[in-house]
């Protein structure tokens, strides 16, 4: 499933013999979770019916299931889709500390588009909470974000570049939960917790995650 | 906002007609703890007024004369999470640091008041009634954190190489986030993990060690 969603929307690479037919499908699929992520942004999650997507779109509920499965099916995917772009989590080895900034910085509620991705997101998590099993499919997604946070913070700290005495699962944890809480404050209050609010938050966590004089013991000797 | 007056008015519509405000008050409470349940169980969708009442024991009938709507009492709850995090803020010693307070706040609450609180912020991003009252506590606690962090930075407790105003909705928005991701990932932020964290954070955001 993930790896359908990654095709259709982009994240990953698409094959070079991609013909002319299934580009054309891909196009349907994607205008069509852009009309899903409209839908649910601005009327929720339980409003998004086949029918409703299909209004959106100007089409036919019968189009829709030519494209997918079901509802189930493009939910899943709307929901992947807000998620894509430089918070995958993949960072190169030689990434640098502004690297780790941009990247969580960049994903923020900053306009209209990405504060829909946002309002999906949140719609899907409230959806979720009472059918555990799918909660748990989606905890995963967090888990691998963290990882890669946290391997990428500690090759940092080895550099000397992020302080060592902090655990790095730790401060890939409190970046996760502080990015999110940015994105959902960012939602709720968007005049007093707009986009450069938000950004200068995450930065200065950051700032809080650099080497200090008084701080330092051995990062100063690696690298 | 409205909902609000709406619902004090509903309160002095109650006594006025000679029912105990003791026992109103106890009632509505157990409406709202009802609600809280009914939410964290099956989220802000599947949540009635019907199923609230029946939660709490009380007929439909019961529960339309403390609340008109869905939307009134999810308002009238999320207003009982705030009274509850105040009387807790209001408890704590006058010298106990913000982050200290955090930890309490972090300890707290069970895990329905988690996910039902979630459902709720989720909720307040189509509800612009529900954002109201988000906005405006927020807004409080901005005001009371930047005050106490002001002078912890001068007391030497907190690092002042951050202006407290960002470290303020560093928080608000940290603590936005763990009542996201506590009830997603109940097993991950158990107890002592939430420890953990605080206690990195607590050092994250001391002055240099001389």
């Amino acid at each position: 499933m993930v790896r359908v969603t990654e095709r259709k929307t982009g994240i990953g690479s698409r094959t070079a013999e991609a013909s002319a037919a299934s580009a054309l499908a891909d196009e349907r699929r994607i205008e069509t979770l852009r009309a899903t992520r409209s839908v649910i942004a601005r009327e929720g999650f339980e409003k998004a019916s086949m029918r409703a997507i299909a209004r959106e779109l100007g089409t036919t509920t019968g189009v829709l299931t030519h494209h997918f499965r079901n509802k189930e099916e493009i939910l899943d995917l709307a929901l992947h889709a807000t998620r894509h772009g430089k918070y995958d989590g993949r960072f190169p080895p030689d990434a640098r500390f502004e690297d780790l900034v941009d990247a969580l910085t960049a994903t923020l509620p900053h306009n209209q588009g990405s504060l829909d991705s946002w309002k999906v997101f949140f719609a899907f998590l409230a959806y979720l909470f009472p059918q555990p099993d799918k909660a748990e499919r989606y905890a995963a997604d967090f888990e691998r974000w963290r990882k890669a946070w946290a391997m990428a913070i500690a090759t940092l700290a080895d550099r000397g570049e992020i302080r060592d005495d902090i655990d790095p699962q730790l401060a890939a944890d409190t970046l996760l939960c502080l990015f999110e809480g940015a994105g959902v404050h960012g939602t709720v209050s968007p005049e007093s917790f707009g986009a450069d609010r938000q950004t200068a938050v995450l930065i200065h966590y950051f700032e809080t995650l650099r080497p200090r004089s008084g701080a330092r013991s051995k990062s100063r000797g690696v690298g | 906002m409205k909902a609000l007056r709406k619902c004090a008015g509903k309160e002095n519509g109650g006594s006025r007609r000679g029912r105990p405000v003791g026992d109103h008050e106890t009632k509505r409470g157990a409406f709202l703890n009802a609600g809280i349940k009914v939410i964290a169980e099956q989220g802000f969708a599947g949540a009635s007024l019907r199923k609230v009442a029946e939660r709490a024991g009380h007929t439909t009938g019961a529960i339309a004369h403390y609340f008109e709507n869905k939307e009134q009492l999810f308002a009238a709850i999320v207003e009982a999470l705030f009274d509850r995090f105040d009387a807790m803020l209001g408890a704590a010693p006058e010298n106990e640091t913000i982050l200290r307070r955090f930890r309490r706040w972090l300890e707290m609450s069970d895990s329905s008041v988690w996910v039902a609180g979630f459902q709720m912020l989720a909720r307040a991003r189509l509800d612009p009634a529900l954002a109201a009252i988000y906005q405006q506590h927020h807004a409080r606690y901005r005001r009371i954190a930047v005050v106490r962090i002001e002078q912890e930075q001068r007391a030497g407790l907190i690092r002042n190489d951050i202006p407290a105003d960002l470290l303020a909705d560093q928080i608000g928005a940290l603590a936005d986030g763990w009542s996201m991701m506590l009830p997603i990932e109940r097993e991950r932020f158990g107890p002592e993990h939430v420890e953990r964290l605080l206690d990195a954070l607590i050092l994250q955001l001391s002055p240099p060690r001389r």
